[in-house]
């Protein structure tokens, strides 16, 4: 998985682009709602405004208003009545349901088992076939690792080939250097990250990369960007 | 209020597009920072290949020395190089000139080496050289020397010193000075003429020191290199010598009864170590040169010679057969003289002689017998490791050079003897010395030289 977002970094990154782009505009939406009751309090002073306008006949409202509100009482009271009778019905039916509801909820769970069952099976059907499809697409990885491997290979024979050490310099030395290389594999810098101790040792390293210059790096663009930066480490083998 | 709503707003965008930043900043960076790691094995030893271009004389005539071919016999002699011969050099550039470095590359040579000598004027001469890496395309050293004309030789040895060093990170011992003996070859006894001489070290620019028609042995150098000890017969009797090279002042160090031989100078050259017989048999003595107090160091019915003093100068090492068969021995010594019993050193083959310590003193050279041939051998004193470096017949006087890393001794070539350098490590074959007329014996190779 990593190594196909390294592969496809762009697509990747578009695709993490347009993801989180889409993410902000649902939070955006969210943000609308808000808009919506600031309207809604507009609205109210509007009417407050209206009936200002009509201050003329205020009297005659007052008398529909005293009825309405008379009326309205009454239907209040009416209301208060149904609701109450609504809540003992609704209470009785709600005890009815809870004594079916644990009956039911028996069955619901039996049948839950099953589905689950069957859930977990379809899924390792279909991870099955993701891995089938996986292993599709990992051939081209597999060869750039092939090509990846067989260029190393390549480099550090080219290398050796052409490491003369000095003669006269003790055994056991180790020095370690970091060489940057261009896409003709053509060295363009050799830094000594861990010496030797040993001065002409180190020099017969430098030589050696200089001399081995162009190395044999992948023609894959791709790949060749990591061979851009390598780090040696030199180890003189028996003789 | 109104701010700090907006800010909340802002927030998650915020959140978000850092977030974003930080992804795509870990695909990108990550694949730029994956740096590969690769181990180099094996590779090859080689001696170093290196160009001497011809150094460049545009004066009429020759001239005067070949400075480019010393150096490049120095080079080759060392064993260490193995310079490009001149018809197999594909360009000839000068000192300002330009380089071809394609065609260097083709040649496989490392280094290169240009230079350039012009007299001027009142018998002075002006010699300039550089060297380059032909893979860096770099300067390594360049130098320049104003001399007379009889210096040029040492500043061609000077020169393979500046390149010795810089390519091998160790002193070179080139511009130094061997002293031997030679014997003309008269059949005749009666006609014999016997040579104490000094040269360069590639055995050029031979300077003699003394001649006698009695045999003269042992010659050894003073730790400044000023003087040479040695045993002469002149008087037909063996007597050991002092004398300073410069003046040819010389003085009488040992004419006691019996045997002076085979002086040999302390490190800090205010003591001499020997062979004498006046006490009955060969023993070793030390005399303090100032005030010519001799101290007795061994004292054994066998015999005991050849003494080498170890380079912190606290222990002689020497040839006894108290053994049976000549082995060598070590003894400490302190100001007082002997201080401790001597100890045998070697144990491999029966016959182990004329031992000397490395200028490091990890490890003594000596003449071993191996199938009744006389060769150069080394001993590691660690491990008592002894290494045979050659395959001649008859080796003698094996002599470290100032650096440690070669050797010069005297062998022998159709009934004569000549002499040889080889590496310490023994890791090419001996190089023979200028074949000069006579037997060649016994060299000595000198410690550095002042400048």
């Amino acid at each position: 998985m990593l190594d196909w977002i390294k592969d496809n970094s762009t697509a990747f990154a578009i695709a993490v682009v347009f993801h989180l782009l889409f993410l902000a505009a649902l939070l955006v939406n969210c943000q609308m709602d808000k808009p919506d009751k600031i309207v809604l309090k507009q609205g109210d002073i509007i009417q407050v405004s209206a009936v200002d306008a009509n201050s003329y006949d205020a009297e005659v409202r007052k008398i529909e208003q005293k009825k309405k509100a008379e009326q309205r009482k009454k239907v209040q009271a009416k209301r208060k009545a149904q609701e109450l009778a609504k809540k003992k019905k609704q209470e009785e039916i709600r005890k009815k349901k809870e004594k079916q509801g644990k009956a039911d909820e028996l069955k619901r769970k039996k049948a839950a088992v099953a589905k689950k069952k069957k859930e977990a099976l379809k899924k390792a059907e279909q991870e099955k076939k993701r891995k089938k499809e996986a292993d599709k697409k990992r051939q081209p990885e597999l060869k750039r690792k092939e090509q990846r491997d067989r260029a190393e290979r390549e480099i550090v024979q080219k290398i050796e080939r052409n490491w003369r050490q000095p003669l006269e310099v003790p055994s056991r030395l180790e020095c370690k250097i970091e060489i940057v290389l261009l896409p003709s594999g053509n060295v363009v810098a050799v830094k000594v990250v861990e010496s030797s101790g040993n001065q002409a040792f180190d020099r017969s390293v430098e030589t050696a990369v200089r001399k081995a210059s162009p190395l044999p790096v992948p023609t894959d663009s791709v790949i060749f960007k990591e061979f851009e930066v390598m780090r040696l480490r030199f180890e003189p083998g028996s003789y | 209020m109104q701010y700090a709503k907006l800010t909340i707003r802002i927030a998650p965008f915020l959140l978000l597009f850092f977030s974003l930043l930080f992804l795509v900043n870990y695909v990108f960076v990550s694949q730029a920072h994956a740096v590969l790691e690769v181990e180099v094995k094996g590779g090859f030893q080689s001696a170093d290949p290196i160009a001497i271009v011809p150094f460049l004389w545009s004066q009429s005539g020759k001239a005067p020395v070949d400075i480019g071919s010393i150096v490049s016999a120095d080079l080759a002699r060392s064993g260490v190089f193995s310079p490009l011969s001149i018809n197999q050099l594909p360009e000839r550039p000068t000192l300002e000139g330009p380089i071809n470095f394609p065609r260097w590359k083709n040649t496989n040579v490392e280094n290169l080496v240009i230079g350039q000598i012009t007299a001027i004027g009142q018998g002075r001469f002006e010699i300039k050289f550089k060297m380059l890496d032909i893979f860096t395309k770099k300067n390594s050293i360049e130098y320049r020397y104003n001399v007379e004309k009889k210096q040029l030789r040492r500043v061609a040895h000077q020169i393979s010193d500046q390149i010795y060093q810089q390519l091998t990170d160790t002193k070179g011992a080139f511009d130094t000075l061997i002293a031997y003996v030679v014997v003309n070859n008269d059949t005749d006894p009666k006609k014999r003429i016997y040579t104490l001489a000094v040269a360069d070290s590639d055995g050029y620019a031979e300077q003699i020191i003394l001649k006698s028609k009695k045999p003269i042995m042992s010659p050894v150098w003073s730790p400044n290199g000023k003087r040479l000890a040695y045993v002469s017969f002149e008087k037909d009797r063996s007597i050991i010598y002092m004398q300073e090279l410069t003046s040819g002042k010389r003085k009488t160090i040992a004419k006691f009864k019996g045997i002076n031989s085979a002086p040999v100078w302390s490190p800090d050259g205010k003591r001499l170590a020997m062979t004498l017989s006046k006490d009955g048999n060969s023993e070793i003595y030390v005399m303090h040169i100032a005030s010519t107090v001799l101290q007795r160091i061994t004292n054994h019915y066998s015999i005991d010679t050849e003494p080498a003093w170890s380079p912190d100068g606290r222990s002689l090492i020497f040839t006894s057969d108290r053994a049976g068969k000549p082995q060598i021995y070590q003894v400490a010594i302190s100001q007082k003289g002997r201080s401790g019993n001597p100890k045998r050193l070697t144990y491999e083959g029966d016959y182990n002689a004329g031992a000397s310590f490395s200028p490091d003193g990890q490890s003594i050279v000596l003449i071993t017998r191996e199938q009744e041939r006389f060769r150069v051998g080394i001993l590691q004193l660690a491990n008592r490791q002894l290494q045979i470096l050659t395959r001649s017949r008859l080796d003698e006087s094996p002599s470290f050079a100032a650096n440690g890393k070669m050797l010069l001794y005297a062998t022998e070539l159709r009934g004569r003897g000549i002499l040889e350098a080889i590496s310490v490590d023994g890791s090419h074959s001996p190089q023979r010395l200028r074949v000069l007329s006579g037997d060649v014996r016994e060299p000595a190779w000198s410690p550095y030289r002042g400048r």
